[in-house]
């Protein structure tokens, strides 16, 4: 599931393959001319909006398409970060660079690689532009770091879904190539740089409505199935193996290391007391390499507990549905509250069990239940580990 | 008009470049972008030939400290090099390649070169406030659905609109 490499600096080799196709295409559109590329803010030509839109809406659907059918780690991508003050500065400087430089750094270079001299000079002065944002750092911290928001999604700002989002943006898109293809006409008295041609239009709009359509009806394979996990029914059917609070006795007494512990309680009870090494996580992060990565080192077997094993066993048919192995999963049977109640805090029934097998559990309880206690009691964690995030590094700031 | 060079279709340039997009975002979960490389290259620069001086800039020093690695081998940095190569291959393919100083019509060299230069500047500075240009910050956000990025994208083009009638004799 990608991203593949979302720590790396991945391979440079690919890195040289990717900018190059970036470049063929921002010459084939025509980006490698100042005259193209500002025709957008005068109005004689729309070609930047048409490219810059298409791509845009391509890659929505393309990122929403791979999250859906699980591809993709939505929550492992980057997201560039909201500053909120610092964007809008960002983007107004930028805006005037625009129109006084007639390229964006990107398309500089393709212009430069050609042979335009004003593009070498702009090159320079974004080198430059850097250079005195560098010097004058302490000067523009505040408002760099200023404001900060997070990193929100806009369909989350807006409280619709992904598909949704996608849908309108797309159909939006499709309805304005169509104005600036008029204004555009219309500013060119009849001419226009709509290089399709009126039925080819309608065809592709047509596609594009369909795709719309299906986008729609897409979102995040995780949100899917994590609201599925919400739902009442989640798992109702599904056949999980228990492991009794006996067994797992029997085996901490043999100091027995096959059993691996995720305990689903809140923070502080599991602060309290939890079973040998347990890592403490809730639902969501069996998305994540924390829980992954525990769950598939070495050999062991995976014991899910919460206060009872109605979550717990919900939990592990989300574990098997993003992909662990069932047979690597066990659920404490009766969760954590039967496993204090029958084995720490035992204590001997008044009436005399009615089978020897009884009989030898409750001696065995009584027995053992002090060293069983000592044993949770010195593994506690330390300190509290936190969970290391792989979310992929950069941005382009 | 001057020459008439024949340009490939947006839409379907747009497409592949989406699609590219989505690629580089399934490789590293990061997009394409250039002005990024305008930093490595200019820290870069600045490590070279004047270790101690810029050593005791703030930035420079917080820079270094988060990146392990030499700034020249960020991978924007050859991304960029390989939009230069494209770029070149492109025009050679689509026989563009020529040495021209591309100007308005009525525009003296003079003031080209000038606000070639400070346009260049101000997206060198508003790219860092940006945290990102028009491709790192715009394009990749809005591929990501990123509020930054759909802002930065407004920011840029509104201003553009909204400025573009004063400065029209640069262009028309």
């Amino acid at each position: 599931m990608g991203p593949i490499f979302p720590e790396a600096n991945f391979n440079l080799v690919l890195a040289l393959i990717i900018g190059f196709i970036f470049g063929v295409l921002l010459e084939q559109a025509g980006f490698s001319s100042n005259k193209k590329l500002v025709g957008i803010f005068y109005g004689y030509d729309f070609t930047v909006w048409r490219v810059f839109f298409t791509a845009a809406i391509t890659a929505m659907v393309g990122v929403l398409t791979l999250s859906h059918f699980n591809l993709l780690d939505i929550s492992l991508i980057y997201i560039s970060p909201m500053y909120l003050w610092s964007v809008v500065a960002g983007g107004i400087i930028m805006g005037f660079g625009f129109i006084l430089g007639g390229y964006c750094p990107g398309t500089s270079l393709c212009a430069a690689a050609i042979g335009k001299l004003d593009a070498m000079v702009f090159i320079l002065g974004v080198a430059l532009g850097v250079f005195v944002f560098i010097v004058g750092y302490p000067m523009f911290e505040g408002i760099y770091l200023g404001s900060f928001m997070g990193a929100p999604q806009i369909f989350d700002l807006l409280n619709i879904s992904m598909g949704l989002f996608t849908f309108i943006i797309v159909i939006f898109a499709f309805l304005s190539y169509w104005g600036v293809g008029i204004l555009e006409r219309k500013i060119n008295n009849g001419e226009s740089y709509e290089l399709t041609s009126k039925s080819g239009f309608f065809k592709i709009f047509a596609l594009a409505t369909v795709v719309a359509f299906v986008a729609l009806f897409m979102s995040p394979y995780k949100q899917t199935l994590l609201a599925d996990f919400n739902s009442a029914d989640f798992g109702k059917d599904a056949n999980i193996n228990l492991i009794s609070s006996d067994d797992i006795a029997v085996r901490l007494l043999k100091n027995d290391n096959s059993l691996q512990f995720i305990d689903l309680r809140l923070p502080n009870e599991f602060a309290k007391l939890a079973l040998p090494y347990a890592l403490n996580a809730t639902p969501e992060e069996f998305f994540l390499p924390r829980v992954s990565d525990f769950i598939n080192q070495k050999q062991k077997i995976t014991v899910i507990y919460g206060g009872d094993e109605k979550l717990a066993k919900k939990v592990a048919v989300l574990a098997v549905k993003i992909g662990f192995n069932p047979n690597k999963i066990l659920v404490l049977k009766g969760g954590f509250n039967e496993f204090m109640k029958d084995i720490i805090n035992f204590e001997m029934p008044k009436e005399q069990p009615n089978s020897s097998i009884l009989k030898t559990t409750y001696l065995f309880r009584h027995e053992y239940n002090g060293r069983i206690k000592e044993i949770l009691e010195n593994s506690k964690p330390k300190q509290i580990v936190l969970p290391k995030s792989k979310r992929a590094l950069g941005g382009c700031g | 008009m001057e020459e008439k060079t024949k340009y490939s279709n947006p839409y379907l340039i747009g497409f592949l470049l989406g699609l590219l997009i989505v690629l580089t975002i399934y490789l590293n979960g990061n997009g394409v972008g250039a002005s990024g490389a305008f930093k490595n290259v200019v820290v870069g620069t600045l490590n070279e030939i004047a270790p101690e001086t810029s050593s005791q800039l703030q930035y420079i020093k917080e820079f270094n400290a988060s990146h392990t690695e030499s700034p020249w081998k960020g991978w924007l940095v050859f991304q960029v090099i390989g939009v230069v190569i494209g770029g070149f291959v492109s025009g050679l393919v689509s026989n563009r390649l020529k040495f021209k100083f591309e100007k308005g019509k009525n525009v003296k060299s003079k003031i080209r070169l000038i606000t070639a230069l400070i346009g260049g500047m101000l997206f060198g500075i508003g790219s860092q406030f940006g945290r990102g240009c028009t491709s790192g910050a715009g394009l990749d956000g809005m591929a990501v659905f990123s509020v930054a990025g759909f802002l930065v994208t407004m920011m840029i083009f509104g201003t553009g609109f909204a400025i573009a009638p004063l400065f029209k004799k640069l262009w028309l």
